[in-house]
């Protein structure tokens, strides 16, 4: 993992269009901004892989047997 | 926030019985048909499963409201969704602008919503996955399985079958 040391405003530039800001970083949780192309989906990790979670834990034994 | 749908208590648990013992294609008899034509294309699959991109979803006649989205590729995995109509929660379901153009869509009205529900044979338990519902646009065949940020919503928010 690439590891940068940022003050707050700094930014990073990932590819040529997504830049994350540091916007604060007081004592507690550090406030990001993020400017990404409409396209990109921006989510919090833990909710994301939640999700993955949950999807893989619906899955039906077996499935369906289709007829084309 | 409680969730309700309509269906039969004693279908219901042979259904939870059926799924669970892996007899659940019995459901269809020998096979189900389907038309090639309702194929839904989903661009960049869904969370945990990005490399599926073709999906149909089957109502399941027996066992309404309860409908199949099964994948058509490999691994040929099938969830079990009900339309979000069915549910009082389908109230704080708002989806974004962003997430419409995903799908082509222009506004919301134009699209069919579902939920995954997840059981739990131990306790014979349904929970519904009304944070990250699968969001289809009928006319064109488009599908995607959004993140919604209201935290009124839940990953497995229990369901209580009326």
């Amino acid at each position: 993992m690439l590891v940068l040391t940022r003050k707050s405003e700094e930014k990073i530039r990932i590819g040529k269009d997504i830049i994350v800001s540091v916007i604060s970083k007081v004592h507690g949780p550090i406030k990001l901004g993020i400017e990404a192309p409409r396209e990109i989906s921006v989510y919090r990790e833990e909710i994301y892989q939640s999700v993955i979670n949950a999807n893989r834990n619906s899955i039906a034994k077996k499935s369906i047997c289709l007829k084309y | 926030m409680k969730a309700t749908v309509s269906a039969h208590t004693s279908q219901t648990d042979s259904f939870i019985y059926r799924f669970h013992s892996g007899e659940y294609q019995m459901l269809n008899g020998n096979g189900t048909d389907f038309d090639l034509s309702n194929i839904i294309d989903f661009d960049n699959g869904i969370p945990g499963f990005e490399e599926l991109s073709k999906f149909i979803i089957l109502p399941l006649k027996e066992y309404p409201p309860f409908q199949v989205f099964q994948s058509l590729e490999a691994p040929p995995i099938a969830m079990f969704v009900i339309p979000i109509h069915y549910f009082e929660s389908k109230q704080e379901i708002k989806i974004d602008k962003v997430d419409l153009e995903q799908i082509e869509a222009k506004s919301q009205d134009d699209t069919n919503v579902y939920f995954v529900i997840k059981m739990s044979q131990e306790e014979k338990k349904f929970t519904a996955n009304t944070k990250a519902p699968i969001v289809i646009n009928p006319k064109i065949l488009k599908g995607s399985q959004i993140i919604l940020d209201n935290p009124n919503l839940q990953i497995e928010q229990p369901l209580d079958l009326a």
